[in-house]
């Protein structure tokens, strides 16, 4: 067992109990159920004086090497044996880095604001050029349908772990119980151009709206952190798009009953405060590493940019073919080509 | 101001402002690299103490003395800067505290160091085995192998949970060397039973104890749900289980000396024996500690959260030892339960 060399300041648990006499000591931990003789043979003094510091902690195994006496393997094998009896502990104080879940949010925040202000979104182009198509508006409802539809069962397993704060759970699954009918709101909006909830059931999403969906479920299931920071990406309102979006439907002669329910969505979502939540959620954190935020900073620009991907391939695959039911009939190659050859400068 | 951020605790307690402010008639203006933000003092507050807050959020005062000096109460000054957090104008100037995550490990080991002799080695299994290994019947050390099997075989489940680890590089690395280590490690035990007449494909066919189950379903839990419980078990279950041996000796020295004392067959005992010189090579009892020295701090809570369950680990340790002796110390039962019961159909 080498488990000891990894203490980078081994000390004596608290519990354990030193008996020295004038040949040498007991160290005794657990009453009596774990000991360990040690014979004085250099007179007792040295001996006493390094198991006092022992027991005091605070100095690394070369601390304890130049006080100890007898070779540094001699030293390496008392630690070793003392290990054996669970009698060490570590007691150096000082961890890797990390940040507060509060201070975390404004790196990620400020994170998200820089990825934003170099991306573009072709859709968005398209709109204040007043070249999106009635398919394509469809086709932008349609897949907000799946990222409504599919939101629940990529938020879920996050309510299965066990060591996410009380509160932050507690805040998961009220987030989870507001999500859960929204689909049913943009189910209106499709209702009222002739997209039935039969048909939206066997539409596949685009690519990259499974790419998003499938990032917060894998989250959700192993990485709460950066589920918890890719939340506000997604979920944040965007009124100058949606001023666009309107527009451009009333000059297509879309019925209010197609933008009405889109319109309640997006005012739902900054009604019940969305953005914030991943602001609440990460607050529950008091302590995470360096690594982790990096991790969760590389999460929430790859949201920005897939979704950035997302309006590249409303545009092209919406621009040539209508809903992506593959169950039947032929499949629409060229479509799928220029949805596969979307280009990925919007999101460089 | 929004009502749902009442507790304040969003707020840096330190603030730093990533902006620069100056007063525009009756409001004040941010103004970072890129954006602009004109904010007007929230009811109560005068625009004369919006700039003194502003101008004290220096990443070294504490939001009390912020207050105090700026004659603001402490719960209007965190809701006035509420908007400024959420937009990310501020950060943090005090530390994050996290204790040294080989201290926090020390202590739920002190945890399981206490309940393994009180639960485990006190229990009747091992009193039995380490006691009067005699007057065993041999089933009971059988029973030991295979319920071990058992577990070995099921180790997947839990180890590959562990796996994809996305938040640490080198957690995920360690994971994955111990999972190849620990592949195949049933395969290995499984020929201790061929001197009993039992094949891999008899024991495909069969069924652990519940007590068994019950601590595979919870590692495999454990490992999906809180990782870093999970974590700080495999040193437990991979490590000695002798509480009186010498450190020369590998895992299991207890029950092969036991299996020794009651005169098994060696066919029995051997690869049982080289299952254990495996690990030990390995080092594997060392596994949580060297997963645990990957981390960064850890705060209170998580470490109140892995002594509670330390506890719960032991109790369903315990039970499967002790299921052992429960069931196999009557030899007129079969070694092997099958899958299914009654006509199987």
């Amino acid at each position: 067992m080498s488990g000891h060399r990894l203490f980078e300041r081994p000390a004596l648990r608290p519990q354990v109990r030193i008996e020295a006499g004038d040949a040498g000591a007991t160290l005794r931990y657990l009453g009596d159920r774990r000991w360990l003789e040690l014979d004085f043979l250099h007179g007792g003094d040295a001996e006493q004086r390094f198991l006092k510091l022992l027991q005091e902690g605070g100095r690394s195994a070369a601390d304890l090497a130049e006080v100890f006496p007898g070779t540094a393997d001699e030293l390496d094998e008392l630690l070793a044996a003392l290990d054996e009896q669970g009698m060490l502990t570590e007691s150096a104080t000082a961890s890797a880095e990390g940040l507060s879940g509060v201070a975390a949010y404004g790196r990620l925040k400020r994170n998200a604001d820089a990825v934003r202000a170099r991306l573009h979104s072709p859709f968005v182009q398209a709109l204040a050029a007043g070249e999106v198509t009635r398919d394509q508006l469809i086709g932008y409802a349609v897949e907000y349908w799946h990222i409504t539809h599919l939101c629940p069962r990529a938020l879920a397993p996050v309510l299965a772990r066990d060591d996410i704060s009380p509160t932050a759970w507690a805040k998961t699954m009220a987030f989870y119980q507001m999500e859960r009918n929204h689909d049913r709101l943009l189910e209106k909006s499709l209702q009222a151009v002739g997209v039935s909830r039969e048909v939206l059931r066997r539409v596949q999403p685009l690519p990259a709206t499974m790419a998003l969906m499938a990032a917060l479920g894998v989250y959700a299931y192993e990485f709460p952190a950066a589920l918890f920071a890719t939340l506000f990406p997604m979920e944040e309102p965007e009124p100058e798009f949606l001023e666009l979006f309107v527009r451009r439907c009333e000059e297509l002669g879309l019925p209010g009953e197609f933008t009405g329910p889109i319109v309640a969505h997006s005012g739902v979502n900054e009604d019940e405060d969305h953005e914030a939540v991943t602001l609440e959620l990460l607050a529950e954190l008091p302590f995470v590493g360096l690594e982790e935020v990096r991790e969760c900073a590389a999460a929430v620009t790859d949201i920005l940019e897939q979704r950035a991907r997302l309006d590249g391939e409303i545009i092209a695959w919406y621009g040539r073919a209508s809903l992506r039911d593959l169950t039947a009939g032929s499949y629409p190659s060229a479509a799928g080509k220029a949805l596969t050859c979307v280009s990925s400068a919007s999101s460089a | 101001m929004n009502e749902q951020h009442g507790d304040g605790r969003i707020v840096p307690e330190r603030p730093l402002l990533l902006a620069e402010h100056r007063r525009v008639g009756d409001a004040i203006e941010l103004r970072t690299a890129t954006e602009t933000f004109d904010v007007e003092p929230a009811e109560g507050l005068t625009v004369e103490q919006l700039a003194a807050v502003l101008g004290r959020l220096d990443g070294g005062t504490p939001l009390t003395e912020i207050a105090a000096r700026t004659e603001v109460p402490e719960g209007t000054l965190r809701d006035v800067l509420v908007p400024a957090q959420v937009a990310g104008l501020l950060d943090e100037g005090a530390p994050a505290v996290g204790r040294h995550p080989l201290a926090v490990l020390a202590d739920v080991e002190h945890v399981l160091n206490e309940l393994m002799e009180e639960l485990i080695f006190d229990g009747p299994f091992w009193q039995a085995v380490v006691r009067r290994p005699e007057s065993l019947p041999p089933s009971v050390f059988h029973g030991f192998g295979l319920e071990n099997w058992f577990f070995l075989f099921h180790e997947n489940e839990f180890d590959s949970a562990i796996l994809a680890l996305p938040q640490n590089a080198g957690l995920r690395t360690l994971a994955n060397e111990f999972y190849q280590e620990e592949h195949k490690h049933d395969d290995i035990v499984v020929r201790a039973f061929s001197c009993l007449g039992i094949t891999k494909d008899d024991l495909l066919r069969s069924r652990p104890l519940p007590t068994t189950t019950a601590l595979i379903r919870m590692l495999s839990w454990w490992a999906r749900t809180d990782p870093l419980f999970f974590m700080a078990t495999i040193g437990v279950l991979e490590g000695r289980l002798n509480s009186e041996g010498d450190a020369e000796n590998a895992a299991y020295d207890s029950f092969l000396e036991a299996c020794g004392k009651a005169d098994l067959d060696p066919e029995f005992v051997e690869p049982l024996r080289m299952h254990a010189k495996i690990n030990a090579a390995h080092d594997h009892g060392s596994v949580s500690r060297e997963l645990f020295s990957r981390l960064p701090g850890l705060d209170a809570a998580t470490e109140a959260r892995l002594i509670g369950k330390a506890h719960l680990f032991v109790e369903a340790y315990a039970a499967f030892f002790n299921g052992i002796l429960d069931y196999y110390g009557d030899p007129a039962r079969p070694l092997l339960r099958p899958a299914y019961e009654g006509d199987g159909r």
